[in-house]
């Protein structure tokens, strides 16, 4: 016979009370005091347990309620007091109920976790404690102070510890995420490029309008489910979008097998207006064909006849120690064996050595007693060199600047005499005279006096500092040409020194020398030519130091136009106006050597590392895809006549076959993702 | 709304939310976005909502629905947490010390509540199978009254009959047995082991007792599984409340170490950009 558990009887049932904090010690051995403790955990039965004695008639009674127990079996002593032995007056010791003893458990189990994460986080290696995981392998060889992890390398702050990182919240001014960005900055871009390191492609002219994106939004492809919902949650555009920061794209802390370069094929497209498949699948044909990528410029078609003579590609072609680029020999292992032979070779004409003018005295006649050589100054213009070197000088600049003005000279010196006459300024050619003869002076000028006087007319020229490399090797090439300055002086101006002085010369003194200077014609490059009363420089070979060193300097000064005064608003105009007449005169130079920065490259070893700034190639994988007779024609197919001539290919290949690429870049068989091909940033990291 | 109907309809919209959320998750990864700072706000959310069900409990006032529908809030939101906590933490387990120790103390959040839901569906039909209801703080007192009768079926014994058969008995067996909780991790796994070797060594002393004793012995046998019914229930029942004392302080410790993580992200990466 089953007996019920519990016995549900009005009278049988006390009221449990499990949410109170304190229960009857006697409970757990089934024999609770029915009213139980009070809120503070005192046993109530104790302090009502004892009987209070009632004098009944003659005699104590115990009158001890029922729900206290009854009335007690000892009874009260004979003078009234409670007889009950104290076990019985204090029956329980009350203990705490589960629920209280589950809240103490969690108080402290909370106070033992805050105690752990305080100790935890104000330790001395607290850093390493919290860091959220191993670096990246390249950025593990970044060292912090000693003894210290790096975090602070890119957390500024977080060697203070906790109470630091708690204000680091409380007094950031920007995100943390661009803080860490300029760490990120100063090891991978170069001062000139962080301000446009976080622009879209890290680019300054990425525009909707650039070829890329052009090129994109013409293509026409399907559109798949994972971009179109991407597009919709990302309601900007990136290009549209403020600067991103390095962690947008690269995440770290996440171990050194980690690559932080990783990007999906997928968001590489979020940004572009059309997106496709895959690269085997709606990405664009080549159509263009690729432009200077050696810094030398070589029209391989016009080569033609020499290939079927024999030339063949590895004759100026040789794999780079890594085997990425195939990068151009030296000049004297493949270019020097035709070109310089002169045009009777055959085999190629040689290179060109136009002279270059240098300095020459202005036709100028004067109503006052000036010191000039009327009769020997027959030139009709200022060469360019001369104008730039005068433009170092604060009194001639304005002088040059009217000369140069597009409104009145226009670089024409008898326009400029004849405004000059209209406008009664003749002083001006005064002016213009005294400020040749002083740059004549400087530059004929051996001393150390002279030496400082043309560091800062090239200082002021260029706008460069007197410090940077190029304007010191140019400072190296006009103290090596002095002695041609002496003789200009000594045959023009021989009493220059007395002028410049103060005392009153006259050009009908001027001895004529015994001998005639000129009678050498080539004076280490120089060409000093009698009748036009000039000289200029003709370069003397090959990779020729006086031509290398002008370009380098106009190259370098190129984008350095501090415009903070007039003056060098005025030296910028006609620095730019001097660049464009002597691009001919450098012709010879330049036909080969393109400059795509700031200096023309002049070694085709400093090729660049990508061919269109988002392309990049490694020619060693792909050797296996030349063709039998071991060229590279497989890739690189050189322009003929059935060519489109819409398309501008300046080495004289076609565009890139598409198919040749994909025919392997397809999937199951070589990788055909965006960033095999592709990087993001348009300049290297 | 049975029972069934709800969780069915519970887990169907569950499976919906992730079905949705997964693909807009994804988007916003491929577009950049920072999600993980919404997603942790929102746990965060979620986890201090399901933090106060306990104080709920507490208050008798205001009436903020009943107890009742705040555990099924809390039950669907907190399986829910989960997938949010997927999305969170991208399904991988991170690399830090920290972060390790707040996943493993959300992992084992989520884990209890799933055990503890397991427990609250499982145990009360076991229980029906083993006699009526009982109050969990009552059984002390009902394993002391079986006792009481206990022994005073024994003194019967000794005074009504010659034997004391029954009276070694209830020393060799049956006062250990009587004298608290007994056999609780067997009954945990539904085992009556003890029970049972107690009844079968008293059937096995049947053929040599009297009639009086016999029937003594008729009714041990009943108070023996009814005390065994309350271990049953004092077992299963305790541990019903037991998970919580795991649960309960280990969402105090776990909202110290969210709290701890969110001052590191915020000092270390500046939040969201």
């Amino acid at each position: 016979m089953r007996i019920p558990l519990q016995e549900i009887g009005h009278a049988d049932s006390q009221y449990e009370r499990p949410n109170q904090r304190w229960v009857c010690g006697w409970a757990k051995d089934g024999n609770p005091c029915k009213l139980g403790p009070d809120g503070k955990g005192r046993c109530t039965v104790a302090a009502q347990s004892i009987c209070q004695p009632v004098k009944d008639g003659d005699r104590w009674v115990c009158i001890r309620s029922e729900v206290l127990g009854g009335a007690c079996t000892a009874g009260p002593s004979p003078t009234g007091e409670c007889a009950c032995p104290p076990t019985e007056q204090h029956p329980c010791q009350p203990v705490r109920s589960l629920r209280a003893k589950r809240t103490r458990l969690t108080i402290s189990a909370g106070l033992f976790a805050a105690a752990v994460l305080l100790v935890w986080l104000m330790s001395p290696n607290s850093l390493t404690l919290v860091s959220p995981g191993a670096l990246s392998a390249a950025h593990l060889a970044i060292e912090g102070p000693p003894g210290l992890p790096n975090c602070q390398i890119c957390h500024q702050g977080a060697e203070a510890g906790f109470g630091s990182w708690l204000s680091m919240i409380a007094n950031q001014t920007e995100t943390h995420s661009v803080e860490v960005n300029q760490q990120c900055l100063g090891c991978h871009f170069s001062e000139t490029d962080e301000s446009i390191a976080m622009n879209v492609h890290s680019t300054a002219e990425l525009s909707e309008a650039s070829p890329a994106v052009e090129q994109l939004s013409m293509l026409a492809g399907s559109t798949s489910f994972m971009l179109s919902l991407s597009d919709k949650v990302h309601s900007k555009p990136m290009p549209e979008q403020t600067q991103a920061t390095c962690s947008t794209c690269h995440n770290e802390h996440e171990g050194a097998t980690h690559d932080m370069k990783v990007m999906s094929d997928t968001q590489c497209q979020v940004c572009h207006t059309n997106q496709f498949e895959s690269f085997n699948d709606g990405h664009p044909a080549f159509t263009q064909a690729s432009s200077i990528s050696t810094g030398i410029i070589f029209d391989h078609a016009k080569h033609q006849p020499r290939f079927d003579d024999g030339l063949n590609c590895q004759s100026c072609h040789r794999a780079d120690a890594e085997g990425k680029t195939m990068a151009v020999r030296p000049f004297e292992n493949s270019c020097q064996g035709c070109h310089e032979q002169g045009s009777q070779d055959h085999h190629g004409d040689a290179i060109k050595k136009n002279p270059v003018p240098f300095l020459q005295l202005p036709e100028m006649e004067f109503e006052d007693s000036i010191y000039w050589p009327t009769e020997l100054a027959v030139g009709e213009n200022l060469t360019p060199m001369m104008t730039l070197l005068l433009a170092g000088d604060d009194e001639a600049l304005p002088l040059l600047a009217e000369i140069h003005d597009e409104d009145g000279a226009a670089g024409d010196m008898y326009e400029w005499f004849f405004i000059l006459e209209d406008e009664d300024e003749l002083e001006k050619k005064a002016e213009l005279a005294a400020a040749i003869k002083r740059l004549v002076s400087e530059l004929a000028d051996y001393s150390a006096t002279g030496e400082k006087d043309r560091i800062v007319r090239l200082t002021n020229a260029f706008s460069v500092d007197p410090t940077e490399p190029e304007l010191q090797a140019l400072l190296a090439e006009l103290s090596a040409a002095n002695f041609v300055m002496q003789m200009f002086k000594q045959r023009y101006l021989p009493q220059l020194e007395d002028d410049l002085a103060g005392d009153e010369v006259d050009a009908s003194d001027d001895e004529e020398l015994p001998v005639n200077w000129m009678a050498s014609k080539h004076t280490s490059g120089w060409r000093v030519d009698s009748d036009e009363g000039a000289i200029s420089y003709r370069a003397v070979a090959h990779s020729d130091s006086w031509l290398k060193t002008w370009i380098e300097m106009l190259g370098k000064s190129q984008g350095r136009a501090d415009e903070a005064t007039t003056l060098d608003e005025l030296r910028s105009d006609i620095r730019e106006k001097m660049l464009d007449e002597l691009n001919g005169d450098f012709k010879s130079c330049t036909k080969c050597h393109s400059g795509q920065s700031e200096a023309a490259p002049w070694s085709a070893t400093e090729r660049l590392y990508d061919a269109s700034g988002f392309t990049k190639f490694n020619h060693r994988p792909h050797m296996a895809m030349l063709n039998e007779a071991g060229n590279c024609l497989t890739c690189h197919v050189p322009k003929n006549e059935s060519s489109d001539t819409s398309i501008a290919m300046p080495r004289g290949f076609q565009p890139h076959d598409k198919e040749t690429c994909s025919s392997c870049h397809a999937p199951g068989k070589a990788n055909n993702t965006c960033l095999n091909c592709h990087q993001y940033h348009h300049e290297r990291p | 709304m049975k029972f069934r109907m709800r969780r069915l309809l519970f887990l169907a919209a569950l499976l919906l939310a992730f079905l949705i959320l997964t693909p807009y998750a994804i988007g916003y990864q491929i577009a950049f976005s920072d999600v993980v700072f919404t997603s942790g706000w929102l746990l965060f959310a979620i986890v201090l909502f399901l933090s106060s069900y306990n104080v709920r409990k507490k208050l008798t006032y205001p009436p903020l629905l009943k107890s009742s529908t705040w555990l099924q809030i809390h039950i669907y939101l907190g399986a829910a947490s989960l997938v949010l906590f997927l999305f969170h933490t991208g399904g991988k387990i991170p690399a830090g010390n920290l972060d390790i120790a707040l996943y493993t103390l959300f992992s084992l959040m989520v884990a209890s509540g799933f055990f503890g839901l397991y427990l609250t569906r499982t145990i009360p039909a076991t229980l029906s199978s083993r006699g009526n209801e009982v109050i969990f703080e009552r059984i002390p007192m009902f394993r002391r009254q079986v006792k009481d009768r206990v022994e005073q079926i024994i003194l019967q014994s000794v005074e009504e009959s010659d034997s004391s058969i029954l009276a070694e008995y209830y020393e060799s067996y049956l006062m250990y047995f009587l004298s608290g909780p007994r056999n609780i991790l067997g009954h945990l796994v539904r085992s009556e082991r003890t029970s049972s070797r107690l009844r079968h060594e008293l059937r096995g002393a049947d053929r040599y007792l009297d009639a009086r004793d016999k029937e003594l012995a008729s009714e041990l046998l009943d108070l023996i599984k009814l005390k065994d019914d309350l271990d049953f229930h004092y077992a299963r029942q305790g541990l019903l409340k037991l998970w919580l004392f795991f649960h309960i302080p280990m969402t105090l410790v776990l909202l110290m170490f969210l709290v701890a993580h969110i001052v590191l992200i915020y000092a270390f990466t500046g939040g969201a950009s």
